[in-house]
C-alpha cells in the first residue's frame, strides 16, 4: 500500500509560504499595476498599455537605462579586473607568506561595509569641502585648493566617479574568487613546462590564464547580476543627481512611485526592467555552465 | 588557505625565475593597495576626534588631542541606541527564521522524494532572479493592507522572503552531498524524520549553516532599500536609514559624522577580524554560489 506522503510538503511549507506571499504576489501584481494610473491611494484607472507606451518615448526612463547600462559594463570589467590584479599580487607577488595573507584580510575588509556607510563615507571624501580629495588631487597636480573640484556635482562625470567607491569595496571580493582559482592550479603544470623551457609569459598565456577563466565569468556575472540591483550606493551620494547624471533604473522606480507617486508608471518601468534583467541573467547563467562544464 | 597559499608562491618563484624587480614591484603595489584599501577607514577614525578647522588642514594628520566626548554626543544626536535595537532585532529574526525554514525545505528537496520535488525547487532557485525594486511597489502596498507600515515586521518578511532562495539553494547543494548511508542506517531504528534532521543532518552541516549564517546576517544588517520604503518613522528605523537622516540634519557637524559613522562601522569590521576565514567563506559562498 503506498500513502501519499505529506511528509515532505510540511519541510518546503513554511518557506515556499512564505516566497509566494512576499515575492511571488508581488510579481504577479507589478504586472497588473503596469497596467493601471494608480498614484497609491485613490482607486487605480485602468489604462491597459498607456504606461508602455509613455515609458518608450520617455527621455528620461532611456537616459536611466543607459546609466544603468554604463554601471552594468563597469561592474562587470573593472570590478573583474581589480580583483584579479589584486589576486595575482597576492597570490604571485607577495612571495611572503605575512604579507600575501595580512593584505587579503585588510583588502576585504571594506566587504563589511554597508553600501550605505560606504555611500556616506565617500560622499565626504568627494566633499570639496572637507579636503582629503581635494588635498590628494591638488599633491600632484589635478587640481588647486583655492578652486576645488566638486567630481560627484558634475554631470558628465558624477556615474563615473560613484563607482570608485564600488571599485574600492568589490575587488576585495573578486580577489577571494581568484586567489582561490589560483591555488586550484595544480603545481605539476607548470614544474612540467618549466622542464620544457616555458617562460614565465608563456605559463601565463597557455596555463594561467586558461584556467582562470571559468572563476572570471563566475566574478562578472556576479556582478554584473549585482549591479542590474545597484541602489544604496548612488542614491546615498547622490540620488541619482545632478540632474538625471547618476539617475540609475533602481532608482528611478523609486522616485516614480515614492515621490512622486506613479505607483502604475514606476510598476511599469519595473516591469520592463525585470524582463531585461532575465534575459541577460538566462544567458550569463547558461555561458557560465557552459564554461564551467568544459 | 595559508598552506595552500605556500604552494603557489613556490610554483611561481620558479616560473618568475627569482627576478627582483617584480617581485619588489609587486611588493610595493600590495602595500600601497592595502593602504588604500585602510585609509577611509583610519580618515574617518582620526577626524571623529578632530575639531572643524583641523579636518580641513590636515586630513591626513592625526587628531592633536584626543577627546572622546564627541563619541556619546553623536551616538546621542544620531539616535543609535534605537536604531542598534531595531537593527539587532530584525536581524536577530530574519536570521533565525531563514536559516530554520530555508534548510527544512532544503532538506525535503534533497533528501526525500515526492511529487513536484524539481519544480518546487526551480521555483526556490529561479526566486533569486527577483530583485527588491521589481515587488517594492506591490510589497508597500501588502504592508499597507496588512497594517504593517512602519513596522519592523514589514522588513523582515520582506528580507526573509528575499533570503530564502539563495539559502534554500546552498543548503541544498551541501545536503545532497552527504552520503545515503547515514540515512540508511538511521532509518532500521525507525528514526523519525524531524530526528534525523535534528540530530543528525544539522551537526553534519556545520559549515555550510555558519556560511548561510553570516551572509543572512550581513545582508539583513545592511539592507537599506526595504528598510527606507517601509520604515518611515524615527522610532523604527534601522542603522542604515538612522545614519542617513542623520548625515542630512548634521552636514556639517563633521566630527560627529565621522564618530556616528566609525561607531557603526568598527563593530563589524572588529567581527570580521575576528572571525575573518568563516566570513570571507560565508560572503563569497552567498555571492557565488548564487
Amino acid at each position: 500500500m503506498r500513502l501519499v506522503k505529506v511528509e515532505p510538503y510540511l519541510y518546503v511549507l513554511p518557506a515556499g509560504l512564505i516566497l509566494l506571499v512576499f515575492v511571488g504576489y508581488p510579481v504577479v501584481q507589478s504586472f497588473l499595476v503596469a497596467l493601471y494610473d494608480w498614484d497609491g491611494l485613490g482607486r487605480p484607472v485602468f489604462t491597459g498599455f498607456a504606461n508602455l507606451r509613455k515609458l518608450l518615448v520617455d527621455p528620461v526612463f532611456w537616459k536611466s537605462l543607459k546609466n544603468t547600462a554604463i554601471w552594468v559594463v563597469m561592474s562587470g570589467v573593472l570590478l573583474s579586473i581589480g580583483g584579479l590584479f589584486l589576486a595575482f599580487l597576492v597570490e604571485y607577488g607577495a612571495s611572503a607568506r605575512l604579507l600575501s595573507g595580512i593584505s587579503r584580510t585588510v583588502l576585504f575588509i571594506p566587504m563589511m561595509m554597508s553600501l550605505v556607510s560606504i555611500g556616506l563615507l565617500w560622499a565626504l571624501i568627494f566633499n570639496p569641502m572637507l579636503g582629503l580629495l581635494t588635498n590628494l588631487l591638488a599633491a600632484i597636480g589635478l587640481a588647486s585648493k583655492v578652486n576645488p573640484l566638486n567630481l560627484l556635482g558634475n554631470p558628465k562625470a558624477a556615474l563615473y566617479f560613484a563607482f570608485i567607491p564600488a571599485i574600492w569595496q568589490w575587488s576585495g571580493f573578486g580577489m577571494v574568487v581568484f586567489s582561490a582559482a589560483l591555488q586550484g592550479i595544480p603545481q605539476e603544470l607548470y614544474d612540467a613546462s618549466s622542464i620544457d623551457g616555458a617562460t614565465y609569459a608563456r605559463q601565463m598565456r597557455h596555463i594561467t590564464l586558461p584556467l582562470l577563466y571559468p572563476a572570471v565569468v563566475i566574478v562578472s556575472t556576479v556582478n554584473i547580476i549585482g549591479a542590474f540591483k545597484a541602489f544604496d550606493l548612488i542614491y546615498v551620494m547622490t540620488a541619482g543627481g545632478p540632474g538625471d547624471a547618476t539617475l540609475v533604473s533602481s532608482i528611478l522606480i523609486f522616485r516614480e512611485a515614492f515621490v512622486v507617486h506613479h505607483f502604475g508608471y514606476a510598476s511599469a518601468i519595473a516591469v520592463v526592467l525585470f524582463i531585461i534583467t532575465i534575459i541577460i541573467t538566462a544567458l550569463m547563467l547558461r555561458y557560465r555552465n557552459a564554461v564551467q562544464k568544459t | 588557505m595559508s598552506g595552500m597559499a605556500g604552494r603557489a608562491h613556490s610554483s611561481m618563484k620558479s616560473a618568475a625565475g627569482g627576478n627582483r624587480a617584480f617581485i619588489l614591484l609587486a611588493r610595493t603595489l600590495l602595500i600601497i593597495f592595502s593602504i588604500t584599501s585602510l585609509y577611509p577607514f583610519f580618515w574617518m577614525v582620526t577626524s571623529a576626534f578632530k575639531d572643524n578647522k583641523q579636518i580641513f588642514l590636515t586630513p591626513a594628520g592625526l587628531p592633536a588631542t584626543i577627546n572622546f566626548s564627541v563619541f556619546p554626543e553623536a551616538w546621542k544626536n544620531a539616535g543609535l541606541g534605537r536604531a542598534f535595537l531595531n537593527s539587532i532585532i530584525s536581524t536577530t529574526v530574519i536570521v533565525a527564521i531563514v536559516v530554520v525554514t530555508a534548510s527544512l525545505a532544503a532538506y525535503a528537496l534533497a533528501r526525500m522524494r515526492f511529487r513536484g520535488q524539481r519544480l518546487i525547487l526551480a521555483l526556490f532557485v529561479s526566486g533569486q532572479i527577483v530583485s527588491a525594486q521589481i515587488v517594492l511597489v506591490p510589497l508597500f502596498t501588502l504592508f499597507v493592507r496588512l497594517q504593517l507600515l512602519d513596522n519592523l515586521a514589514s522588513l523582515i518578511f520582506s528580507c526573509i522572503a528575499f533570503g530564502i532562495p539563495l539559502s534554500v539553494f546552498l543548503f541544498w547543494t551541501f545536503f545532497i552531498e552527504i552520503p545515503r548511508e547515514v540515512e540508511e542506517s538511521t532509518k532500521i531504528d525507525g528514526c523519525p524524520s524531524f530526528l534525523f534532521y535534528l540530530l543528525i543532518l544539522v551537526p553534519l552541516s556545520g559549515p555550510i549553516f555558519a556560511s548561510v549564517t553570516i551572509f543572512q546576517s550581513l545582508f539583513s544588517w545592511n539592507e537599506y532599500l526595504f528598510a527606507l520604503t517601509f520604515l518611515r518613522q524615527a522610532n523604527v528605523r534601522t542603522i542604515p536609514i538612522q545614519m542617513q537622516v542623520f548625515f542630512a540634519q548634521y552636514t556639517t557637524d563633521w566630527a560627529k559624522l565621522f564618530a556616528a559613522l566609525a561607531m557603526t562601522v568598527v563593530p563589524v569590521v572588529a567581527i570580521y577580524l575576528a572571525m575573518q576565514r568563516a566570513f570571507i567563506k560565508g560572503l563569497t559562498a552567498g555571492a557565488v554560489k548564487g
